[in-house]
């Protein structure tokens, strides 16, 4: 018996050894916690990968506003290399401790990594056991550097910035970061092609609001279906400042890719346009013109949609045929109109469908110009005609850009709003 | 004589419910980790209809050694074999299942040590893995079949209930439009990916030498046939799961996609991070099958040596497994591609020589009457 207890005692002992983690143990203070990398190409160059990663620093972090004269929060290395992970031991030189990417939340990617083709850095993503497939991969234009060199607004570190962002945009179907391993799915399945939402640094506003002039005052009016309700807010607060105006990040619109090349990239109207075929509109706002006063609008808020697409094969034409089912209710609108009528309401619905249907058509001829199936209408022939669809594989960007599509769209307006008939002078 | 040389090597006795979770654990600890990989690489969205047919030829296999055991009741394989076809050719068939069952236990480490060293630990050496386990192994074999099979029972729910909750957790992110087109595939090539040993039940043939240490050796067939269905259909929903996650053109492109799958769960940010549960399937798992293969192993070496005692082979034995496990393969990708195919072999292991030996009892009833 007391044999026994010693025996247990010594393997107890033994099996401390083990616990510490054997060979792969490291202490956290000795990690560098990468939050976001960014990724960039220099083309031309013998070395052309340049990476840089903001860090967090846990203590600092957990800290928050006490600290008065403490570290940035979020410290900035780079380096370059002739492959991702050489330019990831270049910056590692700089550093006092070891790089880290299990926590890497976000990968900002450069214009001209894009262009260059997102093979390696598939590779780098899929290969290593470090990286999570479920950080989510996000575009700019330009270098993808300037991303993390720009100051956080509300949050505590430039990738907490990033994320509340990419969580924001759930409600906001004019951008669509995609994880990792959404993206690449798109990437590698025939009949559809990948996108991810762009995010720009102080874009200027005519990029972010499509129509607007430079001259025009911010919070002009918008033109046709109303642009990206999402960035534009930003503006108007930070040009009030002083003389030089904040930095900001605006995630808006979406990178389009055919293969895994940038083919070109879409505003946040057009985002919104294909986000209808796919039924992930939801929760927008969209501006119509008012049935009795043209030049007035009404604003929507988009409460259900639902999305049906049918491919159609006549004498083995192939069309589509596309339902887009919505719901919304009333918010607000410019003129003093009554609403609360059916036949009101009728004609709302129709001008809204008429809305959404342009919206869908313009995004359509544009993802045709730009032969990129963000949509999927490959697959979902894939789906329905296996077989027709294993003959036009090959060259489905091509038939892509030929497709016709027939799209309909049916509007329920619900409710409107607590405001029942409009608050305007008695004549 | 035969009959009291069993008892002798083994004393303890297992219920049939604690045979048939051995046989669950035994199909599942490594299926669910290797199998989505290659069948949907061979068969696209439809991988998953090859385990269903893989399970039915694990039935097949499961009847055929549960009739053995019904006809030589209180014998193992091992013994068995050699009262039909003598001394001499009997222990030979009986080697060829002893050196399959070690070549089970090997595979197996060495699965478990690149699988360790590729996702988790990079610079830990190979051999901590495989020493470790089989020292374990050998240990639990020591202590004997009873000791493995009431270990199981706890083992297996926190494996069964990881794989709930990996699943669960999951359904956010599943597309069930993925799946489609459904049955697109040809029958020679479903066929064939069936019959790859890890699609195919092949563990059920381990019941050829545990059947006599059942309490109720009538159920073995039940049971046996319950245990293959849901292993199976674990490993079938699983496919399901990834396809619907991922599609099958990105599924085939991980290592493990199962890990990459539970990577990708992200409950509202806050439920994320579930590997350690893929390690909780694979370590607690992988420990149970190695103790059982070993242990089938060393009991039919024991018994065609006419030993007393289980205990002098285990070791050594356990020492050849993991010699065996690392020259078996050079590099992850001929492990891959050889569990990844079948050949006739492994067709007559697990269909014709049982098949053989039921005819022989067949015949010699016939004579015996006749």
């Amino acid at each position: 018996m007391e044999k026994q207890i010693i025996l247990l005692c010594l393997l107890l002992l033994c099996l401390n050894l083990f616990a510490a983690g054997c060979w792969d143990h490291i202490e956290i203070e000795e990690l560098a916690l990468v939050r976001t990398i960014a990724i960039d190409y220099l083309p031309g160059r013998r070395a052309p990968y340049l990476v840089t990663f903001a860090i967090s620093l846990p203590s600092d972090v957990v800290g928050g506003e006490g600290g008065g004269g403490g570290a940035e929060p979020t410290q900035l290395f780079s380096g370059v290399g002739a492959t991702l992970n050489l330019a990831l031991r270049q910056a590692s030189l700089n550093l006092s401790r070891r790089v880290f990417l299990s926590h890497a939340e976000v990968i900002v990617i450069g214009e001209e990594m894009a262009k260059h083709g997102l093979a390696h850095v598939f590779d780098f993503i899929l290969r290593s056991p470090q990286i999570r497939l479920n950080s989510h991969l996000v575009f700019t234009k330009g270098l993808a550097q300037q991303i993390l060199t720009t100051t956080e607004r509300l949050e505590v570190g430039i990738t907490e910035e990033i994320i509340g962002m990419i969580e924001q945009s759930r409600y906001l179907p004019e951008t669509e970061p995609l994880p990792a391993y959404r993206f690449l799915q798109k990437v590698v399945t025939p009949g559809q092609e990948a996108y991810s939402a762009l995010l720009l640094k102080s874009p200027p506003l005519e990029e972010v609001i499509p129509g607007l002039e430079a001259e025009q005052k911010p919070g002009g009016e918008e033109e046709g279906g109303g642009g990206g309700s999402g960035g534009s807010g930003q503006e108007g607060e930070s040009s009030g400042g002083g003389e030089k105006a904040a930095e900001v990040l605006t995630m808006t619109g979406v990178a389009a890719f055919r293969d895994d090349k940038l083919a070109g990239l879409l505003d946040a109207t057009e985002t919104r346009g294909f986000q209808w075929f796919l039924g992930k509109t939801s929760r927008t706002y969209l501006a119509i013109p008012d049935p009795e006063q043209p030049e007035e609008s009404i604003t929507l808020l988009v409460s259900r949609v639902q999305a049906k697409i049918k491919p159609q094969i006549k004498n083995g034409q192939v069309s589509f045929s596309v339902e887009v089912i919505t719901e919304g209710d009333i918010r607000s609108q410019t003129a003093a109109s009554k609403l609360n009528t059916p036949e009101m309401i009728n004609k709302i619905n129709s001008a809204n469908a008429a809305v959404i249907k342009k919206e869908m058509e313009k995004s359509l001829r544009k993802m045709q110009q730009l032969q990129v199936d963000l949509v999927g209408f490959g697959t979902i022939l894939h789906r329905h005609e296996p077989k027709l669809f294993s003959r036009l594989q090959d060259n489905w960007s091509e038939q892509f850009s030929r497709l016709k599509v027939e799209i309909v769209v049916t509007s329920d307006v619900r409710r409107t709003g607590l405001q029942s008939n409009p608050a305007r002078p008695r004549p | 004589m035969s009959k009291r040389q069993s008892r002798m090597l083994e004393k303890g006795k297992i219920s049939p419910r604690q045979a048939g979770e051995l046989l669950v654990i035994a199909l599942n600890a490594t299926s669910i980790l290797l199998v989505p990989s290659f069948t949907v690489k061979q068969l696209g969205q439809n991988a998953w209809l090859a385990v269903l047919l893989g399970t039915l030829w694990g039935v097949v296999t499961l009847s055929l050694v549960y009739w053995l055991g019904r006809k030589h009741p209180g014998q193992t394989i091992f013994q068995y074999s050699q009262t039909l076809l003598g001394r001499w050719l009997g222990k030979a068939v009986g080697l060829v299942y002893i050196w399959n069952f070690l070549q089970v236990v090997a595979i197996v480490i060495r699965e478990f040590g690149d699988f360790m060293t590729t996702s988790f630990m990079p610079n830990t050496p190979l051999s901590v893995f495989s020493l470790s386990l089989v020292f374990l192994a050998v240990w639990s074999v020591y202590a004997g079949l009873e000791v493995i099979a009431r270990m199981n029972e706890f083992i297996i729910i926190l494996v069964i209930s990881s794989l709930y909750i990996i699943l669960l957790l999951s359904l956010g992110n599943w597309d069930l439009g993925n799946l489609q087109p459904l049955f697109t595939v040809q029958f020679l090539p479903l066929l064939k990916t069936s019959l790859v040993p890890e699609v195919w039940a092949v563990d059920t043939v381990s019941f050829a030498v545990i059947m006599p240490f059942l309490t109720r050796p009538k159920q073995a067939f039940a049971v046996g046939t319950a245990a293959t269905v849901f292993a199976n259909g674990l490993v079938a929903v699983g496919i399901l799961a990834l396809l619907a996650t991922f599609g099958p053109y990105f599924t085939v492109i991980p290592r493990f996609p199962i890990l990459t799958f539970v990577r990708a769960i992200n409950v509202a940010r806050i439920l994320s991070r579930f590997e350690v549960l893929v390690m909780v399937v694979w370590v607690a798992g992988v420990f149970i099958k190695t103790s059982y293969y070993l242990y089938c192993a060393s009991l039919g070496l024991a018994q065609i040596t006419d030993l007393r005692e289980i205990r002098p082979v285990v070791l050594p034995l356990g020492i050849i497994a993991i010699v065996r496990s690392f020259s078996m393969y050079k590099n992850i990708s001929e492990l891959e591609t050889a569990v990844s195919s079948t050949n006739p072999a492994i067709l007559s292991l697990y269909f014709g020589i049982p098949l053989m030996l039921l005819l022989v009892t067949w015949f010699r009833e016939k004579f015996a009457q006749g």
